[in-house]
């Protein structure tokens, strides 16, 4: 079964440039991600599996505490582990982080 | 020895697609209806699958050494690299678009770096339809610039893809590529594991590897597994330019080269013909005739009335034949036999000094379960037969000659493509039993790892999984329904009803008042949406580059 789910969370620092990285294939997920111009993280998810939203959201909730970048990204997943989940959230960043001067 | 494993060049086989783009094409090149524009598919969500935002199909406008091309590249990580809907659309409208720019002048010949199972089974018969259209495009453009494609990875290139990479003016490949019509498993899963073991890879490699394909003629390069070797062999395609592929020609020598080499079971006699026999001697009469000492494929004489007088139109059929020397062909399949000879019997009636210069109509009568599942088939490369036949209507089409195809039973995958799909206009019995789908439920339950139960409920609830030609209609594939003809005793009355929508499918060809039953219907929105977004954007790519061409002219100007 699938689910749905959008997470949003406060977020100030900005990012240069959109970015799309990873595909919907087993144990990865697909993420498009653009800048926001408000100051929010809105993360859209829809999922393969269904039942583990609570851990969605914790990981989600941590990735931003330590990257607070304003964004609105879209994630579709095909059963990404936690730490896949994290590493292209972070690859996401980085490519939208090119060329702009955040320390 | 460190050292010498850093300056090795990198997979190109592992490369993601867009990377393999990236280190074919010249910088700075464009992608059209990328993932931004979020043209994923409509119909897996309703079966638990989640959709990408690219459809797994990756079309880019650039340079290959300063020579304009369009690149196409496949993801096989999601959903095996099939082509659906979205996807098959973004292909063949790039083609197309290539074939509009060359006929212009700005002759843009196309890359394909193909890794892909064929028909997405999660939409079955847009799958089909999609490919279909993207054969068509094939031939269009490889008249006008050269089309490659490449087959570099372990997925390889299968199903109705394998037919469209025969169609194509080069293939290259790697020693991990792979090229076939029927997969492995597939073959397993109708034929047995004594027909073929799908886990025996070394045979599998032997029979479908690029390596066993160069040899034998069907594949024109085979380049190691990196970036640069890859290019080499596109350069030298690009440079030889357009020119047919001669691996889907001479279907007449492969005809005789098969029948040296296996034997009928029993004398050429003419067999009971299948129902798509039978309807071709209701239609044809004393005409009725096998083709090519063939008995399986049977031609005839039908006469068509387009409105205001009769044409003679050559009508096809594939039938059973018991004594076949195929056994995986002799119950109806399109098997090696009946693909060339078919592709044969068109070209040889295109030549005939009656019908040379004339538009004279070709009528496709189907009913055929499908293409031969075999080892023997395989090892002789049922794709470049297969594609012979598509290539043979194609190239009907092309001279003008419209095709016209009756579905009187079943329009199943590999052989509808090659019969029945390269068509103008598409009729269909309205019976049980006359049925249009890319594959058998049992082996679509095996490939996508789901129960038959849930495949079957899955052909229940998503229009294009359907086997029902009432659903094909309603998704645009088929483009008339006739009711209340039995397929298989129809009397004089019902004959004459089939006659009527036969003559009137010409008729509407021939005044051009044919509706394309894909435009404004909802169930093809996504269809549509792809068309418009994909030429709107080439076309703001060649706005774009007249403005900046100007702009440096007044540079040079001011200068």
């Amino acid at each position: 079964m699938m689910e749905y789910f959008t997470i949003s969370l406060p977020a100030r620092d900005r990012v240069a440039n959109r970015a799309h990285i990873g595909v919907v294939g087993s144990g990865d997920l697909e993420l498009l991600l653009e800048p926001n111009e408000e100051n929010e993280a809105i993360v859209a998810v829809t999922t393969k599996v269904s039942g583990h939203r609570a851990t969605w959201e914790a990981v989600i909730k941590r990735f931003f505490e330590r990257h607070p970048f304003a964004v609105r990204i879209e994630i579709r997943d095909s059963g990404a582990t936690p730490g896949a989940v994290w590493l292209r959230l972070e690859q996401g960043i980085e490519l939208a982080c090119k060329d702009c001067n955040h320390d | 020895m460190i050292e010498h494993m850093q300056r090795r060049e990198p997979s190109f086989v592992e490369l993601s697609p867009r990377e393999r783009l990236a280190s074919l094409l010249d910088p700075g090149f464009e992608e059209l209806v990328d993932p931004f524009c979020r043209v994923g598919s409509p119909w897996l969500e309703r079966q638990g699958l989640v959709p990408q935002s690219d459809d797994g199909v990756i079309v880019v406008r650039g340079f290959i050494d300063g020579a304009e091309t369009v690149a196409i590249a496949i993801e096989p990580s999601f959903e095996g690299g099939s082509i659906g809907e979205v996807g098959g659309a973004k292909i063949a409208n790039a083609l197309r678009l290539a074939a509009e720019a060359s006929r212009k002048g700005n002759a843009t010949p196309a890359l394909m770096l193909l890794e892909t199972g064929g028909v997405r089974l999660g939409e079955a018969n847009l799958g089909l339809a999609a490919i279909a259209s993207i054969q068509t495009a094939i031939v269009e453009l490889r008249e006008l610039a050269p089309v490659i494609a490449v087959v570099a990875g372990p997925t390889g290139c299968f199903g109705g893809m394998s037919l469209a990479a025969s169609l194509c003016t080069s293939i290259i490949g790697t020693p991990h590529g792979r090229l076939g019509m029927n997969g492995p498993e597939v073959i397993e899963q109708e034929a047995g594991p004594e027909e073929l073991d799908a886990t025996d890879r070394q045979q599998i490699w032997r029979l479908v590897g690029c390596e066993a394909r160069l040899r034998d003629g069907f594949v024109d390069a085979v380049s190691e597994d990196a970036a640069a070797s890859v290019l080499a062999a596109v350069r030298h395609a690009l440079s030889v330019g357009v020119s047919p592929p001669k691996r889907i020609l001479h279907e007449r020598e492969r005809l005789a080269g098969l029948r040296r080499r296996f034997k009928r079971k029993a004398p050429i006699d003419a067999q009971p013909p299948g129902r798509a026999g039978r309807w071709l001697e209701l239609l044809c009469g004393h005409t009725a005739q096998i083709a090519l000492d063939t008995p399986s494929v049977l031609h005839g004489k039908a006469h068509l009335n387009n409105g205001s007088h009769l044409e003679a139109a050559l009508a096809l059929a594939i039938s059973p034949d018991a004594a076949s020397a195929f056994p995986r062909a002799s119950h109806g399949e399109m098997g090696l036999e009946q693909a060339l000879a078919l592709a044969a019997c068109i070209r040889t009636w295109l030549e005939r000094e009656d019908v040379k210069g004339t538009h004279r109509p070709i009528l496709a009568l189907v009913d055929t379960p499908g293409q031969a599942f075999g080892r023997i088939e395989e090892e002789l490369c049922i794709s470049a037969a297969c594609a012979s036949a598509v290539d043979a209507y194609a190239e009907a089409r092309r001279a003008g000659h419209p095709v016209i195809t009756l579905v009187v039973g079943k329009a199943i995958s590999g052989s509808f493509l090659a019969h029945g799909l390269q068509s103008d206009i598409i009729l269909a019995l309205d019976v049980p039993g006359v049925i249009m789908h890319a594959m058998s439920q049992e082996s679509i339950a095996r490939i996508t790892r789901r129960t038959v139960a849930e495949v079957s409920a899955a052909a229940e609830a998503v229009p294009p999984m359907s086997y029902s030609i009432t659903q094909a209609h309603q998704l645009g594939i088929i483009h008339t329904l006739i009711p209340d003809v039995p397929a298989d005793t129809p009397n004089p009355a019902e004959v004459a009803l089939v006659q009527a929508a036969l003559n009137d499918a010409l008729t509407q060809l021939r005044n051009g008042t044919l509706v394309d039953p894909t435009k404004d219907n909802p169930l093809r929105a996504a269809t549509a949406t792809v068309e418009q977004m994909m030429r709107t954007q080439w076309h703001a790519i060649d706005a774009q580059r007249i403005q900046s061409k100007g702009e440096s002219l007044i540079h040079a100007g001011n200068l």
